[in-house]
């Protein structure tokens, strides 16, 4: 399997680490007053990021690069209104998760959730058999995800596909780590539902 | 859920597999880049709306403190004018710098209708002279239209009731509006239409006014020209004693120019000025002691160059500030000079024995020797700080102060060698005010004789005075003054210097030495 872009973090409970908060609020204090050189390093910094979350959640490379796209145009648009309380990234994935949201919900062509695409498979390396098994079950766990109610959805994408630590989804989401805890917990306790029941149904 | 099947689970969802962005990724998403990035407009906008509002706010209170403090203050007035326009008032006609016998019928002591009300003239009936408000308008005529509607009222009252008399004598003083303690004439006009008037008391004989009304108008004149208010004069005051009055003005104006007071006023030339001795009995001292074969004691010398500087015949402003520096007139070693500096003040023509005026107060002198032209400096005469004490000016009074210096080598014409400042606070006006003066290397190129003959007489008067204290060229001294007489042939002071120089010289001579015993 082609090497990935560096995700924020292998790890649920470790800080993601980004640029550092100061740096952070240097790049966008220079974005917000135009400096086109700054835009050009926030995005470096973060599309990649970006696109493995949206990949993630759509399981289509070309329609997760649209919709990374689509996210930065909408982030440039709404730069004025982020007050940089939250970390960038976390601002940037929940515009990565509403463009996501908008575009299953748009009456047009979707991408089936049953059919993702494959993603590039080296001919080189573990068996094709153990390849094809591990995809599907990623795609089972991508399709048990996506049917989670919305608040449960978004704290295990944001957790685990976004990167974003329990805090910064708890400070964005305005609850207790506590809350966001339970949620996972929760999650976790229908996913498990959820992938027996897939498990079970006939073939 | 047990915890090995929540760690799979965890482990499926962080390591799913994703691939690479698409290479030209990042090239889209940058070509999108806007040019200008547009901030939240509502956000901005709220910002805006409220601090827009806050300022609305507090906009609105100050201006309703504004308009409500403008309108107390406008109803306070207002009613005090009322009080003020319902009284009677004096009409007296006297101009507002004399001090003049009342007319015939500038005060009628005819019965009126007032007098029934229990008001009275005041006992002292002459007219007092007219206060000069801070205005200008003279206090005794107050050209207010409720006030000269009240005078027709009243005016046709008495010709009605067949008096010819009821003006009533008084003066709204003060420059805050006079508060006459009297009745309101709507008791006048309540008794008008009364059906009988009670008979008014007996005519009060307008009394000659006494020497000490007089001399109080003049502190009254004085004093009011001098202080912002003028003191509030009761109608129904009895004769005042100028004394009492006098005092009490001074205690009016005294927090504003604490010398005008006449008690603080000396009554002749004073002896020191600034800390500087102007005795002008120490030249006659000494003249006596030389003319009687004595060497004289104590001589002071800082009198004697301020005998000798004198004082000009006319002074252009009140006070004046004067330096000049020259070469020592007599046995100057290398580079040693002499500097001076002059305060006159303003001439004031007085008879003799009358007190002199101040001019000037807080007066100081400040006097800073540049040290990369100066080695060293001495007051001649004093030994004491180059700073005066604070002191007032007073008119006709001049005061000189010498210093030796000796000149550092190569000090250019151009170069500062001292700056004079005399700082104080002008007495006509209360400003304040600093005349500085400068002497620059220039002042000591030229000859001792090129200076001014005050410069030379204050000069050569210096030295001769320390020949008498100690030991010094007496000759020398005596032989300058005679050249300064020679130059200055009308000069009386040139001349009396040269004699008493002479004369002092001779006297050295004369005494005979230890040895010779």
């Amino acid at each position: 399997m082609a090497k990935v872009a560096p995700f924020p973090a292998t790890h649920a409970e470790e800080p993601e680490i980004l640029a550092p908060w100061s740096e952070e609020q240097r790049l966008l204090s220079a974005v917000r007053a135009g400096d086109r050189a700054a835009a050009e390093e926030m995005v470096e910094r973060t599309y990649s990021a970006v696109y493995a979350s949206l990949y993630r959640l759509c399981g289509d490379g070309d329609l997760a690069a649209d919709l990374t796209q689509e996210t930065y145009q909408k982030a440039w648009a709404a730069l004025g209104g982020f007050d940089g309380r939250s970390q960038l990234f976390t601002w940037l994935y929940r515009i990565a998760y509403t463009t996501f949201l908008n575009h299953i919900r748009r009456p047009r062509r979707m991408t089936s959730l049953d059919e993702p695409d494959t993603p590039e498979i080296r001919d080189a390396g573990p068996a094709v058999d153990d390849v094809i098994a591990e995809r599907e079950e990623g795609e089972r766990l991508r399709a048990a995800v996506l049917q989670l109610p919305e608040d449960l959805r978004f704290t295990v994408t944001a957790h685990f596909w976004g990167g974003l630590a329990v805090k910064e989804i708890a400070r964005i989401e305005d609850i207790t780590t506590v809350a966001i805890r339970k949620r996972l917990h929760r999650a976790f306790s229908i996913l498990e539902a959820l992938l027996d029941e897939d498990e079970e149904a006939p073939k | 859920m047990n915890s090995k099947k929540k760690a799979d689970l965890q482990r499926k969802l962080t390591l799913a597999p994703v691939p690479r962005p698409p290479a030209d990724l990042a090239e889209r998403i940058k070509r999108d880049i806007p040019q200008h990035f547009t901030m939240s407009a509502e956000s901005d906008r709220e910002r805006i709306q409220r601090s827009l509002g806050l300022n609305m706010r507090v906009a609105a209170s100050v201006l309703l403190v504004v308009s409500s403090a403008y309108l107390f203050m406008h109803l306070f007035e207002r009613k005090s004018e009322n009080v003020a326009v319902e009284l009677p008032r004096a009409r007296v006609a006297t101009p507002a710098a004399k001090v003049a016998a009342p007319p015939a019928n500038a005060l009628r002591q005819e019965p009126s209708p007032l007098a029934a009300l229990g008001y009275t003239s005041p006992a002292p009936a002459a007219p007092r002279p007219a206060m000069q408000m801070a205005d200008g308008r003279v206090a005794n005529e107050v050209e207010h239209p409720r006030v000269a509607a009240a005078e027709r009222r009243l005016d046709e009252m008495r010709d009605r009731e067949g008096a010819p008399g009821g003006v009533v004598g008084g003066v709204i003083g003060g420059v805050a509006g006079g508060v006459i303690r009297t009745e309101p004439p709507s008791a006048v006009a309540e008794n008008d239409a009364a059906p009988a008037v009670p008979p008014p008391p007996a005519p009060v004989p307008a009394p000659e006014p006494p020497a000490a009304v007089a001399d109080y108008a003049t502190h009254v004149q004085e004093s009011v020209t001098v202080t912002a208010s003028a003191p509030v004069v009761e109608q129904r005051a009895a004769a005042m004693s100028a004394s009492a009055d006098a005092k009490g003005l001074r205690k009016a104006s005294s927090s504003l120019v604490p010398e005008a007071q006449a008690s603080d006023l000396e009554l002749g030339p004073r002896g020191e000025v600034l800390g500087i001795s102007v005795d002008p009995e120490a030249f006659e001292r000494v003249k006596s002691a030389i003319e009687r074969g004595e060497q004289p004691k104590g001589v002071n010398v800082e009198a004697l160059v301020n005998y000798f500087a004198g004082r000009p015949q006319r002074t252009r402003r009140d006070v004046e500030l004067q330096t000049e520096g020259s070469p020592a007139p007599v046995g100057a070693a290398e580079r040693r000079a002499i500097l001076r500096y002059t305060i006159d003040t303003a001439t004031a023509a007085l008879p003799p024995g009358a007190s002199l005026p101040p001019v000037a107060a807080d007066a100081q002198v400040h006097i800073a020797f540049e040290s990369a032209a100066v080695a060293s400096h001495r007051r001649i005469g004093d030994d004491q700080q180059d700073d005066t004490p604070q002191e007032t000016l007073l008119k006709n009074e001049s005061v000189t102060a010498l210093y030796e210096i000796e000149m550092k080598p190569d000090v250019t014409p151009r170069q500062r060698v001292a700056t004079v400042s005399l700082s104080y606070r002008s007495v006509a006006d209360g400003q304040q005010r600093v005349i500085t003066r400068t002497i620059t290397g220039r002042d000591f190129t030229r000859p001792w004789h090129a200076s001014s003959r005050r410069h030379r007489l204050a000069s050569l008067g210096a030295v001769w005075g320390e020949t008498l204290k100690d030991s010094g060229p007496a000759m020398d001294v005596a032989l300058r003054a005679e050249e300064l007489a020679l130059q200055e042939p009308k000069d009386a002071k040139a001349r009396e210097l040269a004699d008493v120089a002479s004369a002092s010289s001779r006297l050295r001579t004369s005494a005979p030495t230890g040895s010779g015993r």
